[in-house]
C-alpha cells in the first residue's frame, strides 16, 4: 500500500505539513483569507508548485472534457485534466498534442502555468502557443475569459506565469494531425560535443522530435559519448499495445545512486541503444520513456533530485556547454538523466515563458546538499552570463537576482499577480524568504 | 454489447469514475442528480468520451414521489435497464445529529430511505424485465457502529441488510444485487478528513467495481484490503469495542 497522490514537489519527497483543498467543482469556492496556489499533478521539480504560507488548491478533480470537435481537432476540458487523459482520447481520432513534455501525467493547468516545451520546440513552439483561450478565477471576480484577443495581457502573464495570476479551470487547444500513434526512430550513437550539435541542428528540417541522451560520467567534456534520436510520427495501421506499470514502492537508501552503479548504468544504457537500427515505436514508449515506472523520482532516496534546466544562446553555445559539461563531469555527480535539445526561434506568447532560441540542457543530480546546490550555482551563472535563462519549473535555489538576470519582463508580470496567489518558488525569488531547497 | 445504465446520485466522485470506464465501451446513461449544472458537465463528459447516449433528470432524491417519474423517464429513455448503480449519499455531522433530531432524520431519509424506496420500485421493474444488476453504495462504516459516524453507519447498514434480503428474494432469477462496501476514499464527502496510506482515489477503485458487476459477485470491498481490516474489526468482542476509538 502506498500513498496515491503525489503531495510534494517531485524533486523534494520530504514530508510536508502543507494544507491541500481539492477543488471538485469549478464553481466550488475558493479558500477565504488565505494565501493560496493552484496546483494540478505537482510534476515540477522544485517548490514553483508548492505554497508554505497558505493553501494548495489541488485541481486534479477538475478532469472532465466540456467540448471535442473532431472536424477541427479543438479540445475544451478542465483544467485538472491530464495530457494522458487527453491523448488517450484524441489519439484514435488521429489528432495529438502539438507539445508535450518528457511525461504525459502533468495537468493542462500545468502545462500553461509552466509554458511547457517538448523535443519538438523548433517545429511547434510551447505549449501556450497551441492554447486558443482559458478561463481563469480570481478570488473575488466572475471567471474571466482569456485569449489573444480577449484580456490579451493577462493571457501572456498566465501562460508561464507559474499559477499566479489565478486559478485556471479551464482551457481550449488546438490539436495536430498525426498519421497514426507510431514513430519511426532513429537512434546515432556519438562520440563528441560537435557532432551531437550538428546532428540536432541538421536534422530539425527532417525531423520533428529530436534529442540527445549525454553520458556525463564515462568521458571527459572534449569527447562526450551519448545516443541522439530524431523521430517522426509515421503512418501505420497496427494498434498500439499497452504498457504495463512497474511501481517503485519505497525510496531507495542514498547509497543505491552511488557513481558506480550510475556510470554502470549509463553504460547500459549506451551499448543498449548503440546499434544504429530505425525502430517504430508506440508514441508512449518514445515521448514518455520513464512514464511506465511510479513514482521514480523515489530511487533517488529520501533527499530527492535536483535538477539543472537552461538555455544557452546559440551565439557561442559550443564553448558554453563545453564548459558547462567541463564543471559536471569534473563534479562526478550527474546521474542518467542528461538531455540535450534545440530550441526554435519563435518568440513565446508568456511573459516569463522560458524557451529562447538556443540549446537547452537538462540534467537531474542526486540532492546532496550543499555540494550540488554549489554546483547548481556554478551551472547557473555560466548560463546567466551567456544571457541564458534558468527554468522556473525545474528549480530549487535560483537567488532573486539569478532570476531577474533571466527574465526582462519579471515587472511587467508582476502587475499581474493576483493578491491571494503566491509560492514558495515566488516569494524565494522575491527575496521574501531567501532559504534554499534542505540542504539534506 | 451495448448496455443500459441507469445512475442515481451520477455526480458523485465515486459514480462519476465507474460511469467514464463504462462510456468508454460506449454504453447508454441516464444520470439523475440533484444539482442541474453539475449534471450537465457530467453528460457533457460522458459523451465526449465515448457514450453512445446520454439523457438526466435533476430532482431531490428525498422527495419519494420523485422516485416513480424518475424510472418512467430511465425506461423512456433507455428501454430496459441493465446496470442500476444507486451513489447518492451524505455524510451527515455526527455531533449535530446526536443534539438535533429533525437533521438526523434527513440524513437518514438521503443515505437509507430513498435507497430503501429505490430498491423497491426498481427490483419491481427489474422482476418484470427478468433481468439486471443494481450495485448500491454501501459503506465500511455499517459493518460496525463507532462512535464517530454511527448515524452515517446505521443508515448504510440497513442498506446493506436491505440488499442482502433482496439477493435472497431473487436468487435464480437472473437479477443480481451488488453492495459495495468502498474503504477511505478521496471524495468531496470525505473532504474534511485528514489522508493516510490507506486513501484511495475514486478512479482506482472504479474498475473494481466495474468489475464485480460484470463478475455478478454479490458483495465488494474495494479496496481489497478493507475485506481483512473489517473482518477483523468485526471480529473484537464488544466488550473490548466499546471501550475503543477508532
Amino acid at each position: 500500500m502506498w500513498q496515491s497522490k503525489q503531495h510534494n514537489a517531485w524533486g523534494d519527497p520530504s514530508k510536508t505539513d502543507q494544507e491541500s483543498q481539492p477543488l471538485w467543482w469549478q464553481h466550488d469556492p475558493l479558500p477565504q483569507n488565505s494565501l493560496m496556489l493552484p496546483r494540478g499533478n505537482a510534476r515540477s521539480y522544485g517548490d514553483s508548485c508548492q505554497n508554505h504560507s497558505g493553501v494548495v488548491i489541488d485541481t486534479t478533480y477538475l478532469n472532465r472534457f466540456l467540448d471535442y470537435d473532431k472536424d477541427r481537432g479543438i479540445i475544451h476540458c478542465e483544467s485538472g485534466t491530464l495530457l494522458k487523459d487527453i491523448l488517450a482520447l484524441v489519439v484514435k481520432d488521429n489528432w495529438f498534442l502539438p507539445v508535450v513534455p518528457g511525461t504525459q501525467l502533468i495537468t493542462v493547468g500545468g502545462a500553461i502555468a509552466n509554458d511547457i516545451h517538448g523535443k519538438n520546440h523548433p517545429a511547434k513552439g510551447s505549449f501556450g502557443d497551441h492554447v486558443l483561450a482559458f478561463q481563469l478565477r480570481q478570488e473575488g471576480s466572475d471567471v474571466i475569459h482569456c485569449s489573444s484577443t480577449e484580456n490579451p495581457d493577462l493571457f501572456s502573464a498566465t501562460i508561464g506565469g507559474l499559477g499566479l495570476t489565478g486559478l485556471i479551470t479551464s482551457a481550449t487547444i488546438q490539436l495536430k494531425s498525426i498519421p497514426s500513434p507510431w514513430m519511426a526512430v532513429e537512434t546515432i550513437p556519438f562520440n563528441s560535443l560537435e557532432t551531437v550539435l550538428e546532428l540536432l541542428q541538421s536534422s530539425q528540417q527532417s525531423h520533428e522530435y529530436n534529442v540527445a541522451w549525454i553520458d556525463c560520467l564515462n568521458q571527459s567534456a572534449t569527447k562526450l559519448r551519448g545516443i541522439f534520436h530524431r523521430s517522426n510520427f509515421v503512418h501505420s495501421e497496427t494498434k498500439i499495445p499497452d504498457r504495463k506499470n512497474i511501481n517503485i514502492p519505497c525510496y531507495f537508501p542514498r547509497w543505491v545512486m552511488n557513481k558506480f552503479t550510475i556510470k554502470n548504468f549509463n553504460r547500459i544504457i549506451y551499448y543498449k541503444n548503440k546499434k544504429n537500427k530505425p525502430s517504430q515505436l508506440p508514441y508512449h514508449k518514445f515521448l514518455f520513456p520513464l512514464d511506465n515506472i511510479n513514482h521514480w523520482n523515489r530511487i533517488y532516496g529520501k533527499p530527492g533530485l535536483l535538477q539543472y534546466q537552461g538555455v544557452i544562446p546559440y551565439d557561442n553555445g559550443k564553448t558554453l556547454l563545453k564548459e558547462l559539461f567541463h564543471q559536471i563531469i569534473q563534479s562526478q555527480q550527474a546521474s542518467f538523466l542528461c538531455v540535450l535539445k534545440c530550441f526554435g526561434e519563435q518568440k513565446p506568447k508568456g511573459l516569463l515563458s522560458f524557451p529562447m532560441s538556443g540549446f537547452t540542457l537538462a540534467l537531474d543530480f542526486p540532492n546532496r546538499g550543499k555540494k550540488t546546490i554549489d554546483l547548481l550555482h556554478c551551472l547557473y551563472k555560466i548560463t546567466l552570463e551567456a544571457d541564458g535563462r534558468i527554468y522556473p519549473a525545474k528549480d530549487s535555489c535560483l537567488t532573486p537576482e539569478m532570476f531577474q538576470q533571466g527574465f526582462s519582463h519579471i515587472e511587467q508580470f508582476s502587475s499581474h499577480i493576483h493578491g491571494n496567489f503566491t509560492s514558495d518558488f515566488w516569494q524565494r525569488i522575491t527575496g521574501n524568504s531567501v532559504s534554499c531547497k534542505k540542504t539534506s | 454489447m451495448q448496455k443500459n445504465i441507469l445512475i442515481i446520485g451520477a455526480t458523485s466522485a465515486i459514480a462519476c469514475a465507474t460511469a467514464r470506464l463504462y462510456a468508454a465501451c460506449h454504453h447508454q446513461f441516464f444520470l439523475v442528480g440533484r444539482n442541474e449544472e453539475k449534471i450537465k458537465l457530467t453528460k457533457q463528459d460522458l459523451l465526449i468520451r465515448g457514450a453512445k447516449k446520454v439523457e438526466s433528470y435533476c430532482c431531490d432524491l428525498t422527495k419519494m414521489e420523485n422516485h416513480e417519474k424518475i424510472l418512467h423517464h430511465a425506461e423512456l429513455s433507455l428501454g430496459t435497464l441493465d446496470i442500476v448503480i444507486i451513489a447518492h449519499g451524505v455524510l451527515p455531522d455526527q455531533q449535530q445529529c446526536e443534539k438535533n433530531i429533525d437533521f438526523m432524520v434527513q440524513s437518514f431519509e438521503v443515505n437509507q430511505i430513498s435507497t430503501l424506496c429505490l430498491l423497491t420500485l426498481i427490483s419491481e421493474r427489474l422482476k418484470t424485465q427478468g433481468h439486471g444488476t443494481v450495485a448500491v453504495l454501501s459503506s465500511v462504516a455499517g459493518e460496525r457502529g463507532r462512535k464517530i459516524n454511527y448515524v452515517y453507519g446505521a443508515a448504510k447498514s440497513a442498506v446493506s441488510i436491505f440488499l442482502q434480503g433482496l439477493r435472497n428474494r431473487f436468487h435464480g432469477t437472473g437479477i443480481h444485487f451488488l453492495t459495495i462496501h468502498p474503504g477511505f476514499i478521496c471524495t468531496p464527502m470525505t473532504e474534511n478528513f485528514k489522508k493516510g496510506r490507506l486513501w484511495k482515489q475514486p478512479d482506482e477503485i472504479a474498475p473494481d467495481i466495474v468489475k464485480a458487476i460484470a463478475k455478478k459477485k454479490d458483495l465488494l470491498y474495494t479496496p481489497w484490503f478493507w475485506r481483512y481490516i473489517m473482518l477483523i474489526i468485526k471480529m473484537i468482542p464488544e466488550k473490548f469495542f466499546k471501550k475503543m476509538s477508532i
